[in-house]
This record gives C-alpha cells, sequence and structure tokens, in this order.
C-alpha cells in the first residue's frame, strides 16, 4: 500500500533524538551491563533494577540496587548482609580492613560471606552459601551488587560477577 | 391511479416518502440511541459512537437476566441517510407546495441541513488536545483518538524534512498479530510491514530465549482502556531495504524517542503516535488562572491569558471556559489543566469543523419555519372565529 498522507512539523515541536538506543526509547533505566555467558534476566522490580540468575536452576541471583536514603551507611549494610549469612556483625575498623572493589566508578568495600542464608522474608535459611557484593556510597545514596548462591555455584561464577561489575556504566546522553 | 399499476420507481418513491417509514426509521433511532448512551459505560463513548451511531448495522448484545441475546439493528449512519431520503421524498419534494406549508418545508430543510451538518462534520472535522505551560507556544493540536505511523528523514547535518510521512490508523488497526501489511513511498529507500499492533500495551523486556524480542524488548498487550485517550498502542515493524536486509523494531505511543534506521547517509526515524495538525496561528500561554468552588478542589473557573501569533503579528486574547478564542475556522476552548512537576498547563481543546455553525442555524430556521407555520394556523382560526356568522 502506498503511503500517501503526510503532515506538516511544527516549528515548536520539539526535535526527537535520532539514533537512540532502545532503552532510552522505552524510557527503560539508564543502565548498561552485559549478561555473563550462562546468565540469564530475571523479574526486575524497583529495588532490583539489574537482576540476573544464574545455575541450573537458577539457583544463584545477582543484583544491583540502588537505594536513595543508603540504607544506614557501608558498615550498616555490610552487616545487615553478613546478620543474612548468619554472621557476626563487624566493626568499622575491621570494615576499613577489607578490600575494595570498583562499582560503577565509585570505590566500595569487596564482601565474600559464607554461611547460612535466610533471604528477606524467608523463615528458613539455606546451608552452605556464599554471599558477594560490593557496597559503595554515593552521596546519601547507597549502590550494590549482591550475589547469592549455593557456595560452590558462586565460586564457579565469581569471575563472572566480576565481568558484571566490570560491565556496568550509566549510559551518557547523546549529542543531538 | 391504484396502487397495484404504479410503476416500480413509484412504488419506491412511495416507500421512500411514507410516514409510515419515518416512523420506523425514529423508532430505531430512538432504540439505538437508549443502547448506545447506555453502552458508553461499558465500552467507552468512542466505541459505543462507532458501533451505534456510525455504522450501516450493529449487533446489540442485551443482556437478559445474564443471558446474552444478540439483536441485530440498523446503524445510525444507515438511519440518519433513510431519515434524509425520507424527508427529502416526502416533505420536500411531495409535499403540496404553497403558503400553506411554507412553514413546514422550512422546518424540514432545516431539519436536512442538521443531518448534512452531522455528515460535514464526521468526515473532515478535527480535534485535539493542545496543553502548554506557562510561557510555551504551539501552533498544532493533537488527535485524542486518531493514531498515525510517521516517517521523517534527516539528513547527515541533523535537519530533519519539514514534512513527515504518514500512515493513517485506518491502515494498520487492523493488523493483529499473524497479520501483516507493507507500505511503501516513492522517496523511501525501504519498505515498511507492520504487525502486530495493539491498541493497549506495555513495553516490557523480553526473556533470554523469547524469540519475539525486538532488541530485548517486547509488547506486552493490556486490557483497553473504557476511554481511549488512556490506550497507548503498540505495533511491530519490520524495514525492508533494497539490499534484501531487514532491521526490525517495536513503535510505541508512550517512547521517549522514535525507531531509527539509517540508509545512505540518511537517517529515517519512525514513530507511533496521535496525528498532529498545524494551525495557521500559534498560541502562547502567558498566565493560567484557576477558580475553585470554595472548600473544594472542583473548578469554577479556568481561565486562560494567551498571545494569539499570526504571521509574527501578536494579539492578547482570554479563553476562558465556554469562551473560545475563534480564527480562520478554528476553535479553541479551555478544556482543563494539569498540575505538574514543571508547573500549572492549561489543556485546550482546538477544533476545526467546517460545519460548526450549521446547527445553530438549522434551529434557527427551525424555529422560524414553526412559527411561521403556527401563526398561519393562529391567524385561520382567528379569521374564522372572528368572521361574522351569517344567520
Amino acid at each position: 500500500m502506498e503511503i500517501t498522507h503526510s503532515r506538516d512539523i511544527s516549528q515548536y515541536e520539539p526535535k526527537p533524538k535520532v539514533g537512540a538506543y532502545p532503552q532510552e526509547r522505552f524510557g527503560d533505566e539508564r543502565l548498561i551491563w552485559q549478561t555473563p555467558d550462562g546468565w540469564s534476566q530475571a523479574e526486575r522490580s524497583q529495588m532490583r533494577p539489574v537482576n540476573l540468575a544464574f545455575g541450573p536452576n537458577k539457583e544463584g541471583e545477582c543484583y544491583l540496587s540502588l537505594l536513595p536514603g543508603g540504607g544506614g551507611g557501608v558498615l550498616a549494610n555490610v552487616n545487615r548482609w553478613r546478620k543474612q549469612m548468619a554472621q557476626p556483625e563487624i566493626t568499622e575498623e575491621e570494615l576499613a580492613k577489607m578490600p575494595k572493589k570498583t562499582l560503577m566508578g565509585i570505590e566500595g568495600a569487596f564482601v565474600s560471606i559464607e554461611g547460612a542464608y535466610t533471604s528477606v522474608g524467608a523463615t528458613e535459611s539455606k546451608a552452605d552459601y556464599k554471599m558477594l557484593g560490593i557496597v559503595a556510597a554515593m552521596g546519601e545514596a547507597g549502590l550494590f551488587v549482591k550475589m547469592v548462591g549455593p557456595k560452590a555455584l558462586v565460586e564457579a561464577n565469581s569471575q563472572a560477577f566480576d565481568q558484571f561489575v566490570t560491565s556496568l556504566r550509566l549510559r551518557m546522553p547523546q549529542g543531538q | 391511479m391504484s396502487a397495484s399499476s404504479k410503476s416500480l420507481p413509484a412504488k419506491i418513491f412511495d416507500l421512500l416518502s411514507s410516514y409510515g417509514l419515518a416512523i420506523i426509521v425514529l423508532s430505531f433511532l430512538l432504540i439505538i440511541t437508549y443502547f448506545g448512551t447506555l453502552s458508553q459505560k461499558d465500552i467507552g463513548l468512542l466505541d459505543s459512537q462507532a458501533k451505534y451511531f456510525e455504522s450501516w448495522f450493529l449487533i446489540h448484545e442485551w443482556n437478559l437476566w445474564g443471558m446474552i441475546v444478540p439483536i441485530p439493528l440498523p446503524g445510525g449512519a444507515l438511519l440518519m441517510v433513510l431519515l434524509f431520503i425520507n424527508m427529502l421524498c416526502g416533505a420536500v419534494i411531495r409535499i403540496r407546495k404553497g403558503w400553506r406549508t411554507i412553514g413546514v418545508l422550512i422546518s424540514h430543510i432545516a431539519i436536512m441541513f442538521m443531518l448534512a451538518a452531522g455528515f460535514v462534520s464526521f468526515i473532515y472535522k478535527t480535534e485535539g488536545a493542545m496543553p502548554l505551560f506557562e510561557g510555551q507556544a504551539s501552533d498544532q493540536y493533537q488527535s485524542y483518538h486518531e493514531r498515525i505511523i510517521e516517517i521523517r528523514q534527516w539528513g547527515a547535518d541533523g535537519k530533519g524534512t519539514s514534512t513527515a510521512r504518514v500512515i493513517p490508523m485506518k491502515h494498520f488497526s487492523d493488523l493483529e498479530p499473524g497479520r501483516a501489511r507493507t507500505f511503501f513511498a516513492k522517496d523511501l529507500p525501504f519498505e515498511l510491514q507492520v504487525t502486530a499492533y495493539r491498541r493497549n500495551a506495555n513495553i516490557v523486556q523480553a526473556g533470554e530465549d523469547e524469540k519475539s524480542a525486538i532488541d530485548g524488548y517486547r509488547i506486552q498487550p493490556v486490557a483497553n482502556a473504557k476511554e481511549d485517550e488512556a490506550n497507548t498502542a503498540a505495533v511491530e515493524v519490520s524495514v525492508k531495504f533494497q539490499d534484501g536486509t531487514e532491521q526490525r523494531g517495536i513503535l510505541w505511543e508512550r517512547e521517549f524517542e522514535p525507531f531509527t534506521v539509517k540508509v545512505g547517509g540518511m537517517s529515517y526515524t519512525l514513530a507511533l503516535s496521535r496525528m498532529k495538525w498545524k494551525l495557521p496561528f500559534a498560541i502562547r500561554l502567558n498566565d493560567f488562572q484557576r477558580e475553585l468552588h470554595p472548600g473544594t478542589m472542583k473548578a469554577k473557573k479556568y481561565t486562560s491569558h494567551v498571545t494569539k501569533i499570526t504571521d509574527g503579528r501578536e494579539e492578547p486574547k482570554v479563553v476562558t471556559m465556554n469562551v473560545p478564542v475563534r480564527d480562520q475556522g478554528y476553535v479553541v476552548y479551555q478544556a482543563s489543566f494539569s498540575q505538574g512537576t514543571s508547573g500549572e498547563q492549561s489543556v485546550f481543546t482546538v477544533a476545526s469543523n467546517p460545519s460548526d455553525q450549521w446547527p445553530l442555524w438549522s434551529c434557527v430556521a427551525v424555529a422560524i419555519g414553526l412559527v411561521i407555520h403556527f401563526m398561519m394556523h393562529l391567524v385561520r382560526f382567528l379569521s374564522r372565529a372572528l368572521k361574522p356568522k351569517v344567520a
């Protein structure tokens, strides 16, 4: 069928962006990352704008979250995670000695905890689990990447974790 | 001449000019008006209008104690055409012409004129919204219902053409998943295949193994909103280049930016949006005021102080409820307002309708015709009553 209709463009009409990425077009968040081989995307939520799953039965999860209020600071968050893994809390001094990793250009505390994992809202813990994560502070906000799953599975995917963290970045607006 | 000896055209004329046909048509108009009005609460105004008043035939689903009974009915378009013909044949051609029937003749012609006004309005009327923040100006209005796929060309210097190619909704709204149609234009270096139109949809991230995913996204159908303005349509397109390659994309009414393809140093943006019409003048909103009923959030009065700009000439105007601005066949009404993070936004309805004033003229003519008719009866009655009786 031939296209025969047309319309005049108003001088007041805002100019659209030519060559926009799909995420920009659909108002998706401006995050870019590479999903490691063998991983898949899981259902996202406001708390988990990037949510990935891995493992034969997708028992492992890895997600990025951003808390505008910071969730009490880096130490409070590290200790909250330790509590989830049934581990004792640490002090500021111990936090300062923890290894560091960069998350989206911000240096954060790298967490590696083994233990019995109790996820949020669960009543029973899962034994022999491992958690890897980075807790970073971005002004008042807290920026987190957390990976958790059966210990052997997490250890087998620790390189993929690093690859995912390295790939995470913000998409900058393109010039017109 | 007996009825049986009449020719077929004469019989048809008798039928078309008969009181019986008038009564049947008017009765059906009453019935569809009743059903059409009630159905608005279930299917919304737009769909109800299309089903009952803009159709030739329709099936009304009558809910009889929980059982759906389909009732075939003539549509509003058919009934109004029949009514026009009936009045033309019966009340204009067949009626005895003379001073005694002049009032009736005027009234019937005026009613036919009103039906013609409805037809002209149906064909030519455009209506849409022009929302403006204070300080903002625009010279176009956007349809409430008419979706389009529009294609614009952009040069390497980033300059776009002053017109956009437009595919009207009637050419793709029937393309449900599984149906496709290919569009072309002489000056386009590609063909566009359109499919999977959804009247109301979201765009969601597709799963890893979803074959229907396009750029990692897919269309998620959503139940149609009762009021069509709330629907956000989506459609899949496939741009087929002359070298045999193709590029697929999703177009969505609520997308922030259009879909882009590049051919031979030129870029083409494709977007699913609502039809926009350009005005021969621009409106700039200077100040918006709203007055509420005391103690409520219910608007008593909205007033927009605007500047009408025509070829650089500026004229201050005030648009308020029931007091529109009219110019060059366009009417700008105050419709509503919205409060957002960017401030107050005044929403105007802009309409262009060649038959805008016809119903008013028609009503005046009907009234004049009836006044003449009744005055003539009154005069005849009085002259008979006052005539001295002969003993």
